[in-house]
């Protein structure tokens, strides 16, 4: 005799769903379907207990493929969040130093709005923009959120010294923030004695706590510089140099390992 | 490896959801620890696509980089793992889709002759029969495997992350098992 045509459905319905039954990831309702259907079908018992043993078999048949490095792809991979480059920290004594440093460099060199953008080359390619200062002020709440989400995320994993220095960062941008009009207005509020000229600083630094005032004094004067602002409650001074200098003044000091932080400033600041 | 089926513990999936809420407010720490947690999973089941490893950890990290990106838009309403996977599949397919050379079928029809699983088998151990086997289902079908036998996935989720109908996956499921019973059924012959 032919079975009934809902044993058949019923049947096929089973066989479509077996594997997830015996993996225990079926419905209480579906789960006592297949069983209550198992007890009336031989086929779907003997195919039961091969699906058993298939998953015995294939358990142990999905390794790792060959030549995947978990550490090494993510190191690529940690610059791109931001779109710019930066360190990784595979190395927890570098990343204090080295993490909130560049943090602060795109904070004040990069456009806003790019920040999170897988699209924008510029992001991809971790070329910051040269958009002048003034432009960034009303970025809007937007942009303030990516300015947040950028330094919580730069300064992770740190404890509170990186939060500290994140709040060190936050003084700095708004010690920015209030020196921008005398960097840009034609006919400065305030010259500095000696040179008559506008003292527009060009570059901030913070030295490392353990520096010494005489170390520090010959850094600065090897390169030309003068310190027009400083310390500000953070340990930042800025500085002022020549144009012409500061990429040596730069170099010089980034090179230095009593310098903590060392950024150019100003609306034409090379990253 | 120690297998684990299951629909996935409590713990794991608000695990997952606290390093998702972690990466929502920029923090590289959860980024990190869930890149570690999903790399091998991803990494087998990308496996499955393509042995290409350097072509897997690219798939692998535009799939995280998208989640970085993405993390606010996660709703809750699957897993984290099913929207993971997602990700990754479609990530996968995107990639191959980007290759010139003929990487994979595509198609669910039965195999050649000279592609029967059976074939692949013959004189190996049942797990290097079963993964070879595996490899010459049609992506599709190895996907839903893949995902149900070696992601404790149940059939809804698989479909979420395939993009598929429930009835698709149990179809490609079907004709994956009747492929894969007949290499088993070919070893137990062998070793009686």
């Amino acid at each position: 005799m032919n079975p009934q045509p809902s044993f058949v459905d019923e049947h096929l319905a089973v066989q479509r769903i077996l594997p997830w039954y015996v993996a225990g990831m079926l419905h209480a309702d579906e789960e006592a379907n297949v069983a209550q259907h198992l007890a009336s079908c031989a086929a779907c018992r003997a195919d039961l207990a091969l699906e058993q043993r298939l998953l015995a078999g294939v358990a142990a048949a999905d390794p790792l493929p060959e030549g995947v490095d978990p550490e090494a792809a993510l190191a690529r991979l940690m610059p791109r969040l931001d779109g710019v480059v930066q360190e990784v920290a595979p190395q927890p004594g570098i990343a204090s130093a080295a993490v909130p440093a560049a943090a602060l460099a795109r904070l004040m060199q990069q456009p806003d709005a790019a920040a999170q953008d897988p699209t924008s080359a510029a992001a991809r390619d971790g070329v910051a923009g040269n958009r002048p200062v003034a432009q960034r002020r009303g970025a809007g709440d937007a942009a303030w959120r990516v300015l947040w989400r950028r330094v919580a995320g730069a300064f992770d994993g740190g404890g509170w010294r990186n939060w500290a220095l994140a709040a060190q960062g936050a003084v700095i941008v708004g010690l920015g923030a209030l020196l921008m009009p005398a960097w840009q207005d034609a006919d400065p509020a305030y010259r500095a004695l000696g040179n008559g000229t506008a003292a527009a600083p060009d570059v901030v630094v913070m030295f490392q706590p353990d520096a010494r005032a005489d170390h520090m004094q010959q850094v600065l004067q090897a390169s030309g510089a003068r310190i027009v602002d400083g310390p500000t409650v953070t340990g930042a001074y800025l500085l002022d140099v020549d144009a012409a200098r500061r990429a040596q003044l730069l170099a010089a000091l980034r090179a230095d390992p009593a310098v903590r932080l060392a950024e150019p400033l100003g609306a034409g600041a090379a990253p | 490896m120690q297998k684990s089926w299951g629909m996935g513990g409590p713990e794991a999936g608000d695990g997952d959801a606290r390093l998702i809420a972690g990466i929502c407010r920029g923090d590289r720490h959860a980024f990190q620890e869930l890149y570690r947690l999903y790399f091998p999973r991803l990494a087998r089941f990308l496996g499955r696509m393509t042995r290409n490893a350097p072509l897997i950890e690219e798939i692998i990290n535009d799939t995280l980089l998208v989640v970085w990106q993405k993390a606010q838009t996660y709703d809750g309403s699957s897993k984290v793992s099913t929207w993971i996977f997602g990700i990754g599949y479609r990530q996968g397919l995107k990639a191959l889709r980007g290759l010139d050379e003929p990487v994979e079928s595509t198609v669910e029809e039965p195999c050649g002759p000279e592609m029967e699983p059976e074939h692949a088998v013959a004189g190996k151990q049942l797990q290097q029969g079963v993964s070879a086997a595996l490899d010459t289902l049609p992506l599709e079908q190895r996907m839903v495997v893949s995902l149900a036998y070696f992601h404790d996935m149940p059939y809804q989720e698989i479909a979420d992350t395939m993009g598929c109908p429930v009835n698709t996956v149990k179809t490609r499921m079907f004709h994956a098992r009747q492929r894969l019973k007949a290499v088993l059924s070919r070893h137990m012959e062998s070793t009686q």
